[in-house]
């Protein structure tokens, strides 16, 4: 079997440096963050996608999935609750707007979670399954990008 | 499904699409889920127009000023001083409206919007409910509102804006922590838990003033067969419940804004009829794609329109003066053939598949002979059952009695705060005696509380009679909020007797209903207070004199079955098909043989069916398999709870991403913080069911 290309991404968040600064104990932290995923099919449109994300859970819980930039995305990802194991989550999405498919990197979805503690939350994306229109299997890179928080709210 | 199997069948066409929703558990197999249009939110001018006080406690601080003669307009006059306002009080608001009578109340819920789309028996319902804030602070809007008894809640999303945020189910007690995090550090978050398997809380912390935040639900329901008719029902306001003296686990009933005067963990607060009324309103929409013809499509509880795009379907829509949701939307209708066939219905790949078999009793079974019965008539007399519902009720006995045969004997008890009976046995249905029991009937009235338990003991502490069979009929309402503790009762007392529940309302508590005629080897009928009772009351008098299908079996045979569902099968009534499901293993066509035993006649027909029809597909089994699990492994924790118990309910609830009592779909917009405190907690008041009286039922 052909394999897909994996691209994984450690997530770079920082706990919080304004009005949200924890405090020295940590217990202040604000745990709230979103995670934005990205999916590049390249010069390809993109029709469906199934990601899996893999995290420490101790540290990390994913509370809520949102849908992406592109219009043939905004509809939240399905998640597969059997495949929801500690530290694991399996989403996916289609479009049948073939049009409206996207090329290229795209922010196809979103993650809320928490994030204890003081330390950088790991998350790991693998590409499990990306189709372009017709249904035929395509190559596509997936990376997460978290959001640092600041005084006056999150920045990128 | 593995990754691997997952990847192997990504050929060629849409199959991708397919598959990643088959593994998503979606049931729209190929199209997009269809969104719900922003509705028709009735906000009255000026409604949001100046700032200061409020309403509900409030109002007393207020003056307000009569100008008109014919319209009323009221000017709030501000001038009192400014609420201070602990976290059950309501938010403060400016407004200036035209009113008749009833004064509206700005309330968060606007809308609902409700679409179903049903396929051959199983409906997929998505339920959009709207919020916003019509007031000057933040708040917290908390919605207790109901669903069928058996709907699958499979999907939540929370929708802000333009972005749709899919909630995760997890465990209640996590959920709800993080919810309250969520909440007191100033995100937008929604928690959808179950109360009951017919009564939700919808949660929704930090709208912001004059922000519109949306919750979209989506679940799977089997239609209710009967006589040649499906029977499709939205549920839209939770009646009022009873709950006995010392119990803390019910679901209390208040006036608007007195929050923790009932004494339970969960309250539904009620607008008073005739001085409040709120701008919530109840959009349905229905698509019927029946796959054979429709022979009649009506409505006895709302104003519908109909649309028939073809012979084999329907559009069927509320009309706009008749969505006020105070009663049971119940859309029924006939397709062509009369009787459902026996049929397998299974969703999967390869050859593990779901299953949903529909049952129905074998030809003859009808023209047996009929067996004595002793019947036993259980008359709910509480405050809730004043007006038409008790005469509804008086109405469907008195033509049960006037059926009795000459072989049979009868009792009447009559229950709300204690239960009394027509004698201390039960006796000959003689055209005497029966005149008797009709005049018994006609003495009785309502008011009290429902003291349910009084009526089961009443009904099934006395010796059987061993040359009748014994038949319970319950008429009620179902209003209580003890529910556990009643089917517990049911089926450690029953013994051989057979339970028929008779409801009779607007919005009857149809989960109390169905669970005691399902522990009691019965079947349940409604009544509406718009319906006849006569055609309800024949049917189940049918069902009650003649013998069911009882000690049902089935034959597999080439197929591996596992899983199935009610574990104890059901006895089988005329006109009454069952539904059992389960997991098989299998290919092609199959013959699978059902026998049972009617009377003293062991009798058994054949089903044949086609695995492999396309036909035969139907994405919601997997779901609706699931459900019949949970509600199996709730039955048995009613008489015997455990913590292993709970842990199989809460972790199959988990594994199937299924709404139940252990678990809460949670959604938190962690994008943005809103300013400020976390708010005020608003409570949606809701109006009491049509046809039942606030004075009798609702706190004050």
């Amino acid at each position: 079997m052909r394999l897909l290309l994996t691209i994984t991404a450690s997530v770079l968040l920082a706990a919080g440096t304004g009005d949200d600064k924890p405090a020295r104990d940590g217990k202040s932290a604000d745990p709230f963050m979103p995670v934005d995923v990205f999916v590049d099919s390249g010069n390809k449109q993109l029709v469906a996608y199934q990601l899996e994300i893999t995290y420490d859970h101790k540290q990390v819980k994913i509370i809520s999935l949102e849908g992406g930039e592109p219009e043939a995305f905004k509809d939240a990802p399905h998640y597969d609750p059997a495949g929801m194991t500690r530290g694991r989550i399996i989403i996916a999405a289609f479009t049948t707007d073939h049009a409206g498919a996207p090329k290229g990197k795209n922010r196809l979805a979103r993650l809320h979670l928490t994030a204890e503690g003081h330390g950088t939350p790991k998350l790991k994306v693998t590409v499990v399954a990306a189709a372009k229109p017709g249904g035929k299997r395509l190559d596509a890179k997936a990376e997460l990008e978290g959001m640092r928080k600041t005084r006056k709210g999150f920045e990128e | 499904m593995t990754t691997k199997k997952l990847l192997s069948s990504l050929t060629a066409g849409l199959l991708i699409v397919s598959t990643l929703l088959g593994i998503m558990g979606c049931g729209y197999v190929g199209r997009r889920a269809g969104r719900s249009g922003s509705g028709g939110a009735r906000y009255p001018a000026g409604a949001w127009a100046g700032q200061g006080e409020g309403f509900g406690r409030n109002v007393k601080r207020q003056s307000w000023r009569r100008v008109g003669t014919f319209d009323e307009l009221w000017i709030i006059d501000n001038s009192g001083s400014r609420l201070s306002a602990p976290d059950h009080d309501y938010p403060g608001q400016g407004e200036m409206r035209a009113l008749v009578g009833e004064k509206e109340i700005a309330l968060p819920l606007a809308h609902t919007d409700v679409r179903a789309e049903i396929s051959a028996f199983l409906a997929t319902v998505k339920v959009r409910q709207q919020y916003r804030n019509p007031y000057d602070r933040k708040i917290e809007a908390v919605y207790v509102f109901p669903l069928p008894q058996n709907a699958a809640v499979t999907d939540f999303v929370m929708v802000v804006g333009r972005r749709r945020i899919r909630g995760i189910i997890r465990e209640r007690k996590e959920a709800r922590k993080i919810f309250e995090e969520a909440k007191k550090r100033g995100y937008v978050a929604s928690l959808l838990t179950q109360e009951r398997p017919n009564i939700f809380t919808q949660k929704v912390a930090n709208i912001e003033p004059s922000k519109r935040i949306d919750v979209e639900i989506t679940y799977f329901n089997p239609l209710r067969y009967e006589n040649g008719e499906y029977e499709f029902v939205f549920p839209m306001v939770v009646g009022p419940r009873y709950n006995p003296p010392g119990y803390k686990g019910g679901v209390g009933a208040v006036g608007r804004g007195q929050r923790g005067r009932s004494g339970q963990t969960k309250e539904v607060e009620y607008l008073k009829p005739g001085k409040e009324r709120s701008a919530h309103e109840v959009a349905v929409n229905v698509e019927i794609d029946a796959g054979v013809e429709i022979e009649n499509i009506y409505s006895n509880t709302h104003v519908v329109n109909v649309k028939r795009p073809a012979r084999t379907r329907a559009a069927v829509s509320l009309a706009p003066g008749d969505r006020l949701p105070n009663k049971d939307f119940v859309l029924r209708y006939r397709v062509a053939g009369r009787t459902l066939k026996a049929a397998m219905l299974t969703h999967g790949q390869g050859r593990e598949k779901t299953f949903a078999l529909v049952l129905q009793p074998p030809a003859g079974i009808e023209s047996l002979p009929r067996v004595p019965r002793e019947m036993v008539f259980v008359l709910d007399c509480s405050g809730s059952m004043h007006g038409m519902p008790i005469k509804k009720a008086k109405e469907a006995m008195r033509r049960c009695l006037r059926s009795l045969d000459a072989n049979d004997t009868f009792q009447i008890i009559r229950f709300s705060n204690d239960a009394s009976t027509l004698g201390p046995r039960p006796i000959a249905a003689t055209p005497r005696n029966v005149r008797r029991g009709l005049r018994y009937l006609e003495s009785l009235s309502s008011c009290g509380g429902t003291q349910m338990i009084e009526g089961i003991r009443a009904a099934l502490d006395f010796p059987h009679d061993d040359k009748r069979l014994r038949v319970v009929s319950f008429m009620t309402d179902g209003y209580i909020g003890n529910e556990r503790d009643i089917l517990a009762a049911i089926k450690e007392k029953r013994g051989s007797a057979r339970i028929f529940s008779f409801g009779v309302g607007t919005s009857v508590n149809r989960y109390l209903l169905e669970r005691m005629a399902a522990i009691g080897s019965g079947a349940a009928a409604f009544v509406n207070l718009e319906d006849s009772a006569s055609p309800a009351v024949d049917e189940f008098y049918r069902r009650a004199a003649r013998p069911a299908l009882a000690d049902v079996r089935i034959d597999w045979g080439d197929l591996e079955v596992t899983d199935v569902y009610p574990r104890q099968f059901p006895d089988i009534f005329v006109g009454r098909p069952v539904m059992i499901v389960g997991r098989l293993k299998g290919n092609g066509t199959q013959r699978i043989q059902i026998s049972g035993r009617a009377g003293t006649k062991r009798i058994s027909s054949e089903l044949r069916t086609d695995l492999d029809s396309a036909r035969s597909l139907h994405a919601g089994i997997g779901k609706m398999w699931a459900r019949w699990k949970l509600k199996e492994l709730h039955n048995r924790e009613i008489s015997c709870p455990s913590d292993a118990l709970r842990r199989e309910i809460t972790s199959t609830s988990l594994m199937h991403g299924l709404l139940c009592r252990y678990t809460a779909f949670l959604a938190v917009d962690s994008t943005r913080r809103t300013e400020g405190s976390s708010g005020v907690t608003v409570k949606q008041p809701v109006p009491v069911p049509e046809g039942v009286k606030y004075e009798t039922t609702v706190s004050e």
